[in-house]
Order: structure tokens, then C-alpha cells, then sequence
């Protein structure tokens, strides 16, 4: 498949990368990043312009970002509604659910961006999440633009100086961010399990409160017949 | 809907996945990093194992400095203006043949041209050059 691209690159040129970039962007499974290690490759070998490769490779990953953010604001919004509404396929609790979306509208300036030149497999579910959440698409471009032109110059930049070694290098980044991807999740995850367990530790010790005083109202009130009833 | 125990629970045990899947990718990326450099040393080297398919017979020129005619030669590549963005896998697809074919004959013309003077260099229109030997099955690396 690579190859494939790869060929295709130097056959068509600047039209072919921005075609498969433009695809990539939207969310299509194809590594638009992998081509860009290549075409700066290439570049070092005089095959291609350095200084037109960056503005290609910008101008069609924002319009295929564009074009990702957009189908999940027209299409994804009335599919996550209908989604809410369905008791059948409902694996999720719509507290849960609502919980995750308030989330995700906290952070999404964060996720447009690192997952432009980063977490760069996460880029067209991100996209597609933010035009559902009606994200502004004017933050949207800023962050989008902005990620992308490190999501442009890292790749090209790593392919011209290594040349000769680009799949190397590009499979090194690819490893980088599937660690980074990991890392960021296990640091959400002990984050999650430190509260539940601080939670869990305060529920314990109110409940050993509250039977301490029931006990001393009761003590209290001495002959009484009809005695409190102890917290379990 | 879960207990909170069973949250709890629930919570280990995917950081625990997590941090084995963290293990996993820093080994990977250690290995990455390590194959590299050892790349890295060998296209510095010249060896002519490290010549892929994604190359162009102009960027093998480059890499391995071998006159780009010798080379079009070697593949009996009579206009080499039409190959000039073709890449091996390309040369291979258009030739019917299996890539590492390909890749061996550039590799066993690289090692030809160094054992011999680069005075045999020729003008883009007249080819002279020695036969390469059979090309085996499968892609050798010297």
C-alpha cells in the first residue's frame, strides 16, 4: 500500500500528495503523515521543492480536516441524538455518555491540536467529535492550523535530513506516539483510580461518623424505647 | 449501574493493560530507534542492503554513488527519461518482475561498478557494460 502511495507520489507529483493527504485528513485509514517523511526525502534528492511541499501539505490536511469537522456537525449530530434516544444498543449510561461529552468540550482545543502532529491516528475521530460537538469551527481552524504546520514541518523536516533512512524515522515517530497515546491514557486512568479510591475512602469514613453520632445520641437519650437505627 | 468496588475494579485493571501496553510501545520504540541507527551507519557505510524499493534509480544514484546512466543500463532501461520518477517498485510493476529482482540486479551493479574503474562510465546513449550474472530467487544482501 505504501509503495503504492509512494509511487503514485513521484509519478504525480504535488497533486497527488495533496490528494492523499486531503483523504488522510478526513479520516480515511492511510498514513498522509508516512507520505510526508517521503516527500521530504525526495525533496533532499531534488525531486521536489521543499518550500511548496509545506504549503500543500498544510493547505489539504486543513481542508480535509474542514471537511471531517463539517460531516460530524451535519451528520454526527442527529446520529449521536438518535443514538440517545435508543434503549436497545445503550451499553453506555446517558449520564456517562454526558459525562464523557462534557469531558471531551473541557479538552477539545487540546485534542485538535496534538492529534495534528502528534497522536496523529486520532486526527479524523477528533475532527469528526468536534464538528458533533459544535465546536466553533473558528477556534477549530486556529487550533487546527496551528498543529498542522508542526504536523507538516516535523515530517518533512525529519525526511529531508534523513533522506536515505525516512521509513526509519518514520516508524520511530509512529512508535512514539502510539507510547504517548498509552501514556496519556494510564495518567488518566491512575488519575480516575486515585479519586475513586479518595471517594470510596470519604464515604467510609462518614458513614463511621455519622454511626458514631447516632450511637452518642442514643446513649443520650438513655431509657428511651425507640432506639435509632445503626448505619450499616 | 457498577457498584463502586466493582468501578474500582474495573479501573485496575485497565491500568494495568495500560501499563503493559506502555511497556510494549517503549520496547518498540527502543527497538525503533536502535534499527535506525543501525540503518543509519549502513546508508552511510554504502551498503547496498539498505537499498528499498521505494528508491528511484536517481536517489540510488545519489545514496550509493553510482553514475544514474550505469544503472539504467544494468536494467536495460533504454530511455531513461521515462523512469526518472519511477521508483523500483515502479520498475519492477512495469517489468512484470518481483521487486526483489530488481533490487538485486541495482545491488549487483553498485558492487560491479565499485570492483571496476569508473573510467567504463558511459555517454546516456551508449550503454557498455559486462552481463550481470542470474539473478537468484528472493533478495541478497552483500
Amino acid at each position: 500500500m505504501n509503495a503504492f502511495f509512494i509511487s503514485a507520489l513521484q509519478q504525480y507529483g504535488y497533486p497527488a500528495l495533496w490528494l492523499i493527504v486531503f483523504v488522510a485528513a478526513v479520516g480515511v485509514p492511510i498514513s498522509g503523515s508516512l507520505l510526508l517523511f517521503g516527500a521530504g526525502a525526495f525533496a533532499a534528492f531534488g525531486d521536489f521543492n521543499l518550500l511548496i511541499l509545506f504549503p500543500v501539505a498544510l493547505s489539504s490536511a486543513v481542508m480535509g480536516d474542514a471537511l471531517g469537522y463539517f460531516i460530524g456537525r451535519r451528520v454526527g449530530t442527529p446520529l449521536l441524538g438518535w443514538f440517545e434516544r435508543q434503549k436497545r444498543f445503550r451499553f453506555i449510561s446517558g449520564q456517562a455518555l454526558e459525562r464523557g461529552r462534557a469531558y471531551f468540550r473541557r479538552k477539545t482545543a487540546w485534542a485538535i491540536f496534538i492529534t495534528r502532529f502528534l497522536i496523529v491516528a486520532l486526527g479524523g475521530p477528533i475532527n469528526f467529535l468536534a464538528g458533533i460537538e459544535r465546536y466553533p469551527y473558528s477556534r477549530f481552524l486556529c487550533w487546527d492550523v496551528s498543529g498542522q504546520i508542526l504536523g507538516a514541518i516535523i515530517p518533512l523536516g525529519l525526511g529531508y535530513l534523513f533522506a536515505a533512512s525516512w521509513e526509519e524515522v518514520a516508524a520511530i515517530f509512529g512508535t512514539f506516539s502510539g507510547f504517548f497515546l498509552v501514556l496519556l491514557v494510564a495518567l488518566l486512568l491512575s488519575v480516575q483510580l486515585v479519586r475513586g479510591l479518595r471517594q470510596s475512602k470519604s464515604v467510609s469514613v462518614a458513614k463511621v461518623e455519622a454511626n458514631e453520632a447516632l450511637q452518642l445520641l442514643e446513649s443520650k437519650k438513655g431509657g428511651d424505647s425507640d432506639s435509632l437505627p445503626i448505619l450499616d | 449501574m457498577l457498584s463502586e468496588r466493582a468501578k474500582l475494579g474495573l479501573l485496575s485493571f485497565l491500568l494495568l493493560l495500560a501499563l503493559g501496553c506502555l511497556a510494549f510501545t517503549t520496547i518498540s520504540t527502543i527497538q525503533a530507534v536502535r534499527h535506525f541507527q543501525q540503518e543509519y551507519r549502513e546508508v552511510k557505510a554504502g551498503n547496498v542492503s539498505t537499498i528499498h524499493s521505494w528508491m528511484t534509480i536517481h536517489a540510488v544514484s545519489r545514496i550509493y554513488r553510482v553514475p544514474e546512466n550505469y544503472l539504467y543500463c544494468s536494467l536495460h532501461i533504454s530511455n531513461p527519461r521515462l523512469f526518472r520518477h519511477a521508483t523500483l517498485y515502479d520498475i519492477a510493476r512495469r517489468r512484470r518482475q518481483p521487486v526483489d529482482q530488481v533490487i538485486y540486479t541495482v545491488q549487483a551493479t553498485i558492487v560491479a561498478y565499485r570492483k571496476t574503474s569508473p573510467r567504463l562510465l558511459t555517454s546516456p546513449s551508449v550503454c557498455i557494460m559486462k552481463p550481470l550474472p542470474p539473478t537468484p530467487e528472493g533478495r541478497t544482501s552483500y
